[in-house]
């Protein structure tokens, strides 16, 4: 039995000693060996994150949220910055929000993947936070080393994920999860201390609200594209008068205009007094 | 062994692979109450075994070989009373040691992992000290 032999805690000792890096998931939405609440948010991915985090650096709560909390990959990639001084963990929170699972995995994405693969000297320990393993980017989903359950508040199992040969499809590795331990159901994790969490909650706040304006931008074209948003009058451009010829595209019939009058109506909503 | 997929069958040893299958066919026949044809596979089946097993399952074979005979009546009581030898020596010879014993639940604290790592990394700071003291020297 592979997991057996060895713990999570030596796999992180021999990361932080000699030169590796292991990703480690935290989700709660997936049931493995102990019988789990199955919930995807509140059981404590973040708490748990963050007293492995500081375990893992030997440093304080305050330090682990001024030093070791990132929020989306660019702060991600700003702990792996070629020449900086060793981390030992650090912590991605919320990674389904910034780097979720879409078919069209945005570059900037695969390429942080790749780079956390080639550069092991800047961190030894990477913590992503999730619900589960289908709700973050493929590319980083492939990094992932050990998958942290937790069961239930205060509780969590590890599984190590280990690829192995099908003979018969031999370009395709089968994933497996391997039991390795949990948390003795007699001493679990506690919550965080009161003030660290109300600190926890304004620098999440803070992170959010970086991401809002964009959200609320992208769903207002959303709306207006799919003609949902409220019409008024004062949304239609002023009236111009010209000739314009009709031509096919795709099923649909579309008014093909000149450049410099197109791209000053595109996506705007115009009125038409058509005259063949 | 239907319910398996293929993936999965092949981390099993072939002749794990094997064995399961017999039982499970033999276990079919009798809950059909097939008794002579679960009685040939069983009798078919003592030949693939260990030589070790096979040696103190020496006399139910004889046994078997005269009910396939036809020189004795093959009863449910005997058919289960050799099945029963056959599985203990199985069980004993250690063939269902892994399907028993793993996984195995194994629990740890927060605190034993702060330990571990504390003292890895303490103990990589000594090593580096001492080599950095012998090149000094």
């Amino acid at each position: 039995m592979p997991g057996i032999e060895r713990d999570l805690a030596d796999f992180l000792a021999e990361a932080i000693t000699n030169d590796y890096l292991l990703c480690i998931l935290v989700s709660s939405y997936t049931q493995a060996k102990v019988k789990t609440h199955n919930l995807p948010f509140g059981l404590g991915k973040t708490t748990l994150s963050m007293h492995l985090c500081k375990d893992i650096n030997m440093k304080s709560y305050d330090w682990v949220l001024d030093n070791a909390m990132d929020y989306n990959a660019y702060q991600v990639a700003l702990k792996l910055e070629p020449g900086r001084e060793r981390m030992n963990a650090t912590v991605w929170d919320d990674v389904q929000s910034t780097a979720p699972a879409v078919q069209g995995v945005p570059i900037a994405i695969r390429k942080l993947a790749n780079f956390i693969s080639v550069d092991r000297p800047e961190l030894a320990c990477l913590i992503m936070n999730a619900p589960n393993m289908n709700a973050i980017s493929s590319p980083l989903r492939k990094l992932v080393t050990f998958e942290i359950i937790v069961v239930q508040r205060g509780l969590y199992e590890v599984q190590k994920i280990s690829y192995h040969k099908n003979f018969k499809n031999p370009l395709q590795d089968i994933a497996r999860l391997d039991y390795m331990e949990e948390l003795c159901k007699d001493n679990p994790f506690p919550p965080l201390p009161k003030r660290i969490e109300m600190k926890y909650r304004a620098w999440r706040i803070k992170q959010k609200l970086q991401l809002y304006p964009g959200l609320l931008d992208e769903l207002e074209k959303y709306v207006k594209f799919r003609d949902w948003a409220p019409k008024n009058d004062d949304d239609i451009a002023e009236v111009l008068s010209m000739s314009a010829e009709i031509v096919k595209s795709g099923r649909d019939y579309v008014i093909k205009l000149p450049n410099a009058v197109g791209s000053q109506l595109h996506r705007q909503r115009v009125k038409l007094t058509v005259q063949a | 062994m239907s319910y398996r997929s293929k993936n999965q069958n092949q981390f099993l040893h072939p002749f794990t692979f094997f064995i399961v299958s017999a039982i499970t066919e033999i276990y079919e026949t009798m809950k059909a109450d097939m008794t002579t044809r679960a009685t040939k596979k069983l009798y078919f089946f003592l030949y693939f075994l260990d030589p070790v097993i096979k040696k103190v399952l020496a006399p139910e074979l004889a046994k078997m070989d005269n009910m396939l005979k036809g020189m004795s009546k093959v009863t449910r009581e005997d058919f289960l009373g050799i099945l029963d030898k056959i599985m203990t020596s199985l069980h004993v010879a250690g063939y269902f040691a892994a399907a028993k014993w793993g996984p195995t639940t194994k629990t740890t604290t927060l605190k034993e992992l702060e330990m571990k790592i504390r003292e890895a990394v303490y103990e990589k700071e000594k090593r580096e000290e001492s080599e950095n003291k012998d090149a000094g020297d």
